[in-house]
């Protein structure tokens, strides 16, 4: 564990310093133009859990933003969802959250 | 090509003409590229680096999990293979999500070949080889369109 991590309790704890250090990393879907928008979708909604309104945003910002970051979490949770990206097709990377 | 949806919501595909045989020779040249090992743009945009920017996390990454992509891929693709009719016919669609990933496989390697961009037509008419080979990616974009509403209506 990190060890910047305060043992004791503090009266107004910073979240999101908290999210950050348990889910260091992300993965991030780019746009790309073969890829359509149905199917990004329900690679989202299949592959994450996602809800069809969740999903649909999330491929919304891929296509009008270029990028959208589809999941938090370990290093080695991110390697997994890549793999699983890249095998579906959707071109995604991981990379440090910062 | 029709989309046909069964009773108990499986899903099949109706081929005409020669829409298996053309499938067929494209998921035929994706499992030639597959395994390939020689650097080429469509095996970069197949299994794509995993970080932009740090060659180290993307070596990592594709030590880790190049090869069971290669895999996975070609078992997408065989399954396919294996379910086309020989000429004009149905194909039972055991596995959807396979044929969309396969579909969408076939497309990537089209769309790195022709250059698609966001902005790409199918062409008015067909003159050349180029014009055959859009023809068939915007075919297999429709189909693979409306495959993905089936399979969200039947599930």
């Amino acid at each position: 564990m990190d060890s910047t991590l305060a043992p004791e309790r503090v009266a107004d704890p910073d979240v999101d310093e908290n999210v950050e250090a348990v889910l260091p990393w992300i993965t991030i879907v780019w746009n790309d133009p073969v890829n359509l928008m149905s199917y990004v979708t329900y690679v989202f909604q299949k592959l994450f859990g996602y809800d069809r309104a969740k999903a649909t945003t999330l491929m919304l910002d891929v296509h009008h933003k270029g990028k959208a970051v589809v999941s938090h979490g370990s290093r080695e949770r991110m390697e997994h969802d890549v793999a699983r990206l890249h095998a579906s097709g959707l071109w995604a990377t991981l990379q440090r959250d910062r | 090509m029709a989309i046909l949806t069964e009773v108990d919501g499986r899903l099949q595909l109706d081929f005409a003409d020669a829409e298996a045989a053309v499938l067929g020779d494209l998921l035929d040249r994706v499992a030639s590229l597959l395994s390939e090992t020689d650097d080429n743009p469509v095996l970069a945009r197949l299994l794509p680096d995993a970080h932009r920017d740090d060659p180290e996390v993307a070596v990592a990454h594709r030590e880790l999990t190049e090869a069971s992509l290669r895999q996975d891929k070609r078992a997408d693709i065989d399954a396919v293979l294996a379910a086309l009719p020989a000429g004009e016919g149905k194909a039972e669609l055991v596995d959807p999500d396979a044929w969309l990933r396969a579909l969408n496989d076939v497309r990537l390697m089209l769309g790195v070949q022709l250059g698609i961009t966001e902005d790409a037509e199918p062409p008015r008419r067909v003159r050349d080889q180029r014009d055959l080979q859009l023809s068939v990616y915007f075919w297999l974009t429709a189909v693979q369109d409306c495959l993905v509403e089936a399979v969200l209506s039947a599930g």
